[in-house]
């Protein structure tokens, strides 16, 4: 594992040259998998001068070869990490004790980003353990940067604000509607979270952030509860890394000797910044299941040109969705996520489940069942109002009680709110 | 103009599907780009070429594309309307394309087989035999005027209703890609091998692309006693030349502003009023530059307060039935409020400094929107929609 601290502010050029060699590494030394893919594509591994002129890898390739997927041998493996399964089954990630260290390179370099120091005191509110890769991961990236942690996890906010209390931590990492959920509990409790004093909040798992790169109704919630200290990051299990927002804000940037990112469209063409397509990464220096050109299913544009912050690497805007979600309702393509966007800051809204079912004349059925405490016209027609300004359809809906979407969020004994509910024919 | 009506629309673009004017309007507004590079339709060549295309099953030929959409789309346009057999064979009809179905013979053309001559080709036999097969009985017209064909049908057939010529007016526009076409294009350096990003710094031509729409247009007294619908009302259009080049648009956009002005005069209305502008925006160095200047002559200070959009950088440029498309969409902007993007602009231009809705589709309401067309030899043509008033 070599680190380049410093590679952000190199030139375009310089970037591209390390990446080059770091990718010549890489193919030099993969898994069978990939020992395979090369041999039925009749690809010299020594005569690829481009990331572009190697094949894709699908999360189905991953599922179904998983473990061919292993470059070392067995007793080399030091921890196992797995996805949340939420597009599909679980999939198992074996690292080695130098994936370990770049892990906590990766996240320490990112927290760098967010003007995280030593000193700071960092509150984790998010889980470090069910392998997990997060929590662990935001763990050592702080120990590394100097910083103290609190691995508090996702305790009831009672706790959380106890402890917050008591710590006085500087900074949180957390998921930005475990934030709104604080900052609603705080209201219960009379508390002004601006009170708390925490002067930055890592947010992960939801983007906060808009296609203009300004706050979504998610971010916008949480900062007027907390205030505009809130960073926006997404990280990925498969590809044990993250892409962070620096101050100004204007996109997540990547770690350009850990990763080459690429957005491609339906056709696996490259697309320019700006456009939208699928997130495709190349894993760089990793020891265990590397991976190249890994199409993640999340739906994104690149930014190429140099930040103001004065780093050259590439960033990324926010996720908004996952290729898997994507609907069309009469001819709108969405996500569900733009649907969400669309009721959040609404009030009285108290909960949602997103279902979307086969319809006709190559249109998703999407029902959107909201739970509250009201259910008169004007609350129905302020629903459809914002959905159809914001979202720019009117999905069915259903308005039912809060205890009744809380059954069907964790319906089957799942153990993350199902709110997107997809049960479209896939044939 | 103040008593004509839009009753009904219909229209067959590259969007998929093609089932109704509610999902193109959806596809167009999520900034679908329906721009490939394929074949030209029937040369066997190497070269690809990027094209808006409407893809059929099985593969048509053009000729037979042609009478496919353009039967599509009317028959759109009348189910919607509501119109009786009666009122249909009463009706006028003016079609707006550029090369009708002169093309007719290209493939024999092109296997040197020219005495082979098995239907009527020429720039007429569209608006008969559509007139023909779907039994529209009044004044049939095509209009040829390059690229501004189809919102010239679309003004002339509301200038007939305002002067009380006539009291329903079907205004079409149809044209489908051609390997002549293609090389005409070509030849003049129009077409880019990139994206088309209109009025963007790095634009660098437009693409091709094809379709048939069709707006029923009506006197307001005749559509209120058949309790008709109303998408909006034509309040002005105007047409004017630039007289100065055979392909180049004047570089002031002397002819455009004064097309724009014309048809704001027209209309009552103040710039300010226009909340939308559907541009021509071919996405050529030339036509984006002048169509922003032409704007902000005529507009003045309420140019920069205009939202403006190139629904061709997602539709190419469909020729002759464009104008009719982008007065579709013009209305479609007052009945839904939402304001389709232009898409793959990245690059501001300096001197194209207006607000053109960039990549993703703008929700507000508007009260009246503009659609411009600027033709080859300097062909211009504006033309105003408003909501109908409150009653």
């Amino acid at each position: 594992m070599r680190f380049f601290d410093s590679i952000d502010f190199s030139s375009p050029a310089d970037i591209k040259n390390v990446q080059g060699k770091l990718l010549e590494e890489l193919i030099g030394r993969t898994s069978l998998y990939y020992k395979d893919v090369f041999r039925q594509n009749n690809i010299a591994p020594n005569e690829i001068k481009r990331v572009d002129e190697l094949p894709f890898t699908t999360r189905d390739d991953l599922q179904r070869h998983n473990w061919d997927f292993l470059a070392v041998q067995r007793n080399a493996i030091r921890e196992i990490v797995s996805t949340t399964g939420t597009t599909g089954q679980p999939q198992f990630i074996a690292m080695t004790e130098g994936d370990i260290d770049r892990l906590a390179y990766n996240e320490q370099r990112s927290f760098t980003y967010t003007g995280a120091k030593e000193g700071d005191l960092f509150h984790i509110a998010v889980t470090g353990d069910n392998l997990f890769i997060a929590g662990a991961a935001y763990y050592r990236g702080l120990i590394r940067l100097g910083a103290a942690v609190a691995r508090v996890g996702p305790q009831n906010t009672i706790r959380q604000f106890d402890l917050i209390e008591k710590l006085r931590p500087s900074a949180i990492v957390a998921v930005p509607s475990f934030m709104l959920h604080m900052a609603r509990a705080a209201n219960e409790l009379k508390i002004d979270p601006k009170d708390l004093n925490i002067k930055k909040a890592v947010l992960i798992g939801e983007s906060i952030r808009d296609m203009s790169l300004r706050s979504n109704a998610l971010g916008e919630l949480v900062e007027e509860a907390f205030g505009d200290i809130c960073y926006s990051t997404y990280g990925i299990t498969e590809g044990q890394v993250s892409f962070c927002e620096c101050g100004q804000k204007e996109g997540l940037h990547s770690h350009p000797d850990l990763v080459i990112a690429e957005v491609v469209d339906e056709a696996g063409v490259p697309l320019d910044d700006g456009e939208i397509g699928e997130l495709v990464l190349t894993t760089l220096q990793i020891e265990g299941m590397p991976l190249i050109r890994y199409k993640t299913g999340d739906i994104t544009f690149k930014i190429t040109e140099p930040c103001k912050c004065g780093r050259n690497s590439l960033r990324i805007g926010p996720i908004i969705g996952r290729k898997m979600q994507r609907l069309k309702i009469k001819g709108v393509t969405l996500y569900p996520k733009t649907i969400e966007n669309a009721i959040c800051k609404l009030k009285d809204v108290v909960n949602y489940q997103i279902e979307a079912a086969t319809g006709e004349n190559h249109s998703d059925r999407v029902i959107l069942r909201v739970g509250s405490l009201r259910a008169d016209k004007a609350f129905r027609d302020g629903i459809i109002e914002n959905l159809r300004a914001k979202a720019r359809v009117t999905p069915e809906l259903e308005i039912e009680s809060p205890d009744s979407i809380n059954k069907r969020l964790y319906d089957g004994g799942a153990r993350k709110a199902v709110v997107f509910k997809d049960v479209r024919n896939k044939d | 103009m103040n008593n004509v009506w839009v009753t009904a629309m219909g229209l067959v673009a590259p969007l998929r599907p093609f089932d109704t004017v509610e999902t193109f309007w959806g596809a167009l507004t999520s900034g679908e780009d329906s721009i490939k590079l394929q074949a030209p339709p029937l040369l066997n060549t190497n070269q690809k070429w990027l094209t808006a295309a409407i893809e059929t099953e099985p593969v048509l030929r053009p000729e037979d594309k042609f009478f496919y959409i353009a039967e599509a789309a009317l028959k759109m346009a009348i189910g919607d309307s509501g119109l009786s057999a009666e009122e249909l064979l009463g009706a006028d009809m003016v079609i707006g394309s550029i090369l009708g179905n002169v093309l007719s013979r290209e493939r024999q053309l092109i296997d040197g087989n020219i005495q082979n001559r098995t239907v009527e080709a020429s720039l007429s036999y569209p608006v008969r035999y559509l007139g023909q097969h779907f039994e529209i009985g009044g004044r049939l017209s095509a209009i040829s005027t390059a690229c501004a064909s189809g919102t010239d049908a679309v003004g002339i057939a509301a200038r007939s209703i305002a002067t009380g010529e006539a009291e329903v007016v079907i205004a079409g526009g149809i044209d489908v890609l051609s390997d002549f076409a293609l090389a005409g294009f070509n030849l003049l350096q129009a077409l880019t091998e990139d994206k088309v990003r209109p009025f963007d710094k790095k634009r660098t031509g437009l693409a091709l692309g094809e379709g048939a729409a069709f707006l029923v247009i009506e006197a307001e007294r005749h559509a209120l006693a058949r309790g008709a619908k109303c998408y909006g009302r034509v309040l002005g259009y105007a047409s004017r030349a630039d007289a100065s080049h055979l392909t180049a648009p004047h570089r002031e956009g002397r002819g455009l502003a004064s097309a724009i002005a014309n048809a704001l005069s027209q209309s009552g209305l103040n710039a300010s009023d226009i909340n939308y502008i559907n541009a021509h925006g071919t996405a050529t160095v030339y036509n984006d530059l002048m169509e922003t200047k032409a704007i902000k002559l005529a507009f003045g200070e309420a140019a920069y307060t205009t939202y403006v959009s190139s629904t061709k950088s997602m539709l190419g440029h469909a020729f002759g039935a464009s104008g009719v498309i982008e007065a579709l969409c013009a209305l479609m902007a007052i009945n839904t409020g939402v304001i389709p993007p232009t898409i793959n602009y990245r690059y501001p231009d300096p001197q194209c400094d207006l607000n053109y809705v960039p990549n993703t589709a703008k929700a507000t309401p508007v009260g009246a929107a503009m659609s411009l067309s600027a033709g080859f030899g300097g062909q211009n043509a504006a033309v105003i929609f408003a909501r109908r008033p409150q009653i």
